[in-house]
């Protein structure tokens, strides 16, 4: 069986009921910070009385408090979980937890109110009333292991009391324990361990010591008070055996090298020893053999921590690849770029923040489509998966663009806040506002907005509830040179879903008037006299006469109105220059000479607005 | 009459090896005198080789099969059904399902529970078993998860348990 469902309400940053499906298998939770990601995962171990959590870990800070002045802490924490996937036999043994149907109900209650020994009051039951049976025993049957953010894998694989690797030593061998104790007999290694401490006994080195203690207890007490003593190595029952246990490792695999070559964990990296600890945990967790657990879950914060990004691709797909092959669920919250890009789409579950409201949305909910679905398994690089943590996105079709907008952005928004009233003025810059330009790399909106609104028309469907514009070009033929008074009909086919995004809650589309984008912000205004210079034109004659009076400081007034001209430089000047470089050189241009006079062409403004949140919806 | 006393011991054999752990090569005198559970020790004589043939063959009478025990009061009913539970219990693999020895009395419910724990334990009759009355174990594992889906009890806070004169409770229904 596997967590199907969970509902929180109250606790932590859930002030309303919120409710987050999960997938069986892989789970990737995404979002930016603050967003209930680990709420959830702690959410989930409370429920699940997770060994160092699920007991004691509330304390008043969980109950949740809205910001609002005189705001009153939940008066309850609810957390309610559905299981799904259940066998005959989980069936059987959990009758009292499936109030109907077949899927399985736990439901945890705290109240906010101390008991006289200063516990918050709890009830935890199973199916739809409090007073069924409730056997806690079946708390056996779930087996949650949590791996914390900065986990301090070193710790956690030292010898000691718990220690991981007892913990896993003790579960491969419950058979042959069980049967020992029935038995009546020491376990094989107890009697390992009782074999040596008796050869130590005889053993000179140790026994001569002994002697001198015991003659000396004899002569301070007596004969009669005195005690005997033994010098033997401490515990030889299993647990004390393997918890004096401690993992070391060797820098390469393959092929066992002699015991003393291999080292304490101290002497390893952090990201390794991270990796080793989780391969213990693993090996606890997919253990097939053990079939009395119905239900094991998993979860991890930020496996990313101290792995570079080759190894937290590869750890991914290795969680993925056990979720799969096991009846193993994994949980994972990620602030990680490389693994959302590399995890795949329906695993990723979205978190977003909205005032109070919290709404997680898998993004299997979205309805993209088979086609959409491939290509952006191949599409999702890096960057661009950046945009399941950004509060807002701009996408744009190319690198003149994605290097352009953000510098653009600033301009607009410095006189945007110029002109409001302080209460309603916007962060200035793009990454201020926590708001990504996403490349796309070409005119693919029909595959990226899907995740933000309904381009499909599919029914049933949910989308990330994050604010998003695009920007495209007209796209008339290469050769032509429209111009304000003579527009001509473009040839992008994404102009045709400008109705369907704009109707959308949270998406627009913009599309330029003219041409290009590079087109349309040489064609603006006085644009050309800043663009124009910074490209060497090998020019002369009446062509070389034109860019210089195009190029002068102060147009006169004569030149300023004729659009003719201005489209044929236009046209020349995008001709002649590369793309990304020409981009570089106005983006430096802008930025370093901010009082540079540089008009924005209206569809941009708009977009940026949108997005930033200057304009309603 | 030797045959009826082989078969009563083969049967004794069997229930004692699996209840009290006896070892066939230790007989019932010698079992007593070694180490007599707590119940024998008490009686002073053993509590198994003590039951008829009868009894006996009751106890081991395969789970999955039907049976019915029918005896005049006192002819020690109860303490059979102890017995049975005890041997079957010890007997049973399973983790998370388990049998339910249900009486019609607390009184019921008291010996089979005490004879339990006197031939193999207090931990035998805790999860996943179940010893009690049959009023009971229908309110814990019937009627509380279950009869909210013939009353359409809306449930108060997410709690579908049935209330006794419970007011509130006729603004959930349906």
């Amino acid at each position: 069986m596997y967590i199907e469902e969970l509902s929180i309400d109250g606790y932590k940053t859930f002030g309303e009921e919120t409710k987050i499906r999960f997938h069986k298998g892989l789970n990737v939770l995404v979002g930016e910070n603050g967003t209930g990601k680990s709420s959830i995962v702690d959410a989930i171990r409370l429920l699940l009385l997770e060994d160092e959590y699920g007991r004691n870990g509330i304390s008043d800070a969980d109950f949740f408090r809205s910001f609002e002045e005189n705001s009153e802490p939940a008066k309850q924490i609810k957390i309610k979980t559905t299981f799904a996937g259940l066998t005959r036999e989980e069936k059987i043994a959990l009758m009292p937890w499936i109030p109907a149907g077949d899927k399985a109900l736990l439901t945890l209650h705290i109240e906010n109110k101390l008991t006289n020994r200063g516990r918050y009051k709890r009830s935890l039951w199973g199916g739809a009333s409090k007073d069924s049976m409730f056997d806690p025993e079946l708390f056996e049957t779930i087996n949650c292991i949590y791996l914390p953010p900065l986990r301090d894998a070193e710790a956690k694989l030292r010898s000691g009391r718990n220690s991981r690797l007892a913990r896993l030593i003790i579960k491969l061998n419950q058979q042959s324990l069980r049967e020992a104790e029935d038995a009546g007999q020491p376990h094989s290694l107890e009697q390992k361990v009782i074999e040596f401490n008796t050869s130590l006994s005889t053993d000179d080195t140790i026994a001569s010591a002994n002697t001198l203690i015991r003659e000396r207890l004899a002569q301070a007490l007596g004969q009669v008070f005195s005690q005997d003593t033994s010098i033997q190595f401490t515990g030889v029952n299993f647990r004390r055996i393997v918890e004096g246990l401690q993992l070391l490792f060797f820098p390469t695999s393959g092929g066992a090298k002699p015991n003393e070559l291999y080292r304490s964990l101290e002497e390893n990296s952090l990201g390794y020893n991270n990796i080793l600890y989780l391969a213990s945990v693993l090996a606890e967790l997919t253990n097939e053999e053990d079939d009395d657990e119905f239900l094991k879950v998993l979860l991890i914060e930020e496996p990313e921590a101290h792995l570079h990004p080759q190894l937290q691709i590869r750890l991914l797909k290795y969680l993925e690849k056990q979720a799969e092959n096991s009846s193993l669920q994994i949980v994972v919250t990620t602030h990680s770029p490389v693994l959302a890009s590399s995890a795949s789409l329906n695993t990723i579950i979205h978190l977003s923040k909205r005032e109070n409201w919290i709404t997680a949305i898998p993004i299997t909910d979205c309805g993209l489509d088979e086609n959409s679905q491939q290509f952006l398994r191949r599409w999702m690089d890096v960057t661009k998966s950046t945009l399941l943590f950004a509060k807002g996105i701009i996408f744009v079709e190319g690198i003149a663009e994605a290097m352009l907008v953000p510098v653009i952005a600033h301009r607009i928004l410095s006189e945007y806040n110029n002109e409001v009233p302080d209460e309603n003025k916007l962060p200035e810059y793009l990454e201020d506002a926590g708001i990504s330009v996403i490349n796309m790399g070409g005119i693919y909106f029909r595959h990226f907005m899907q995740f933000f609104c309904n381009l499909l028309e599919k029914e049933n469907v949910r989308f990330i509830p994050t604010r998003c514009a695009g920007i495209t070009d007209n796209d008339p033929p290469v050769d032509s040179k429209p111009t304000p008074s003579a527009t001509m009909a473009g040839n992008n086919h994404a102009i045709a879903l400008q109705e369907l995004v704009n109707n959308s809650e949270n998406c627009r589309l913009y599309v330029n008037s003219l041409k290009t984008f590079e087109y349309d912000l040489a064609m603006e205004r006085e644009n050309l006299r800043v663009m124009l210079p910074l490209h060497n034109f090998a020019a002369d004659g009446e062509l070389a006469e034109k860019i210089a009076s195009y190029s002068a400081p102060v147009w006169p007034q004569e030149i300023a109105d004729d659009e003719n001209v201005k489209a044929e430089l236009a046209f020349l000047l995008l001709n002649r220059i590369d793309k990304g470089w020409y981009s570089q050189l106005l983006a430096n241009k802008l930025t370093t000479e901010p009082a540079l006079k540089f008009a924005i062409p209206a569809y941009i403004r708009k977009a940026i607005l949108w997005v930033v949140g200057g304009i309603d919806a | 009459m030797p045959e009826v006393q082989d078969i009563h011991y083969e049967l004794f054999e069997r229930i004692a090896n699996a209840v009290c752990n006896k070892p066939k090569s230790v007989d019932m005198k010698e079992c007593l005198a070694r180490k007599p559970s707590p119940i024998c020790r008490e009686y002073g004589k053993c509590r198994i080789h003590e039951k008829t043939q009868d009894q006996l063959s009751y106890v081991t009478h395969p789970l999955k099969q039907n049976v019915f025990l029918s005896a005049c009061p006192g002819s020690g009913k109860t303490e059979v059904v102890g017995l049975k539970a005890a041997y079957e219990i010890r007997q049973w693999e399973q983790r998370f399902y388990g049998i339910a020895v249900l009486t019609f009395t607390n009184n019921a419910t008291d010996v089979i529970r005490d004879r339990i724990t006197q031939f193999i334990g207090i931990n035998a009759i805790g999860f996943p078993h179940y010893v009690g009355t049959i009023d009971s174990w229908l309110h814990r594992y019937i009627a509380h998860p279950f009869a909210h889906r013939v009353t359409g009890f809306l449930g108060i806070d997410g709690d579908h348990s049935i209330r006794i004169g419970n007011c509130s409770g006729r603004k959930s229904l349906r």
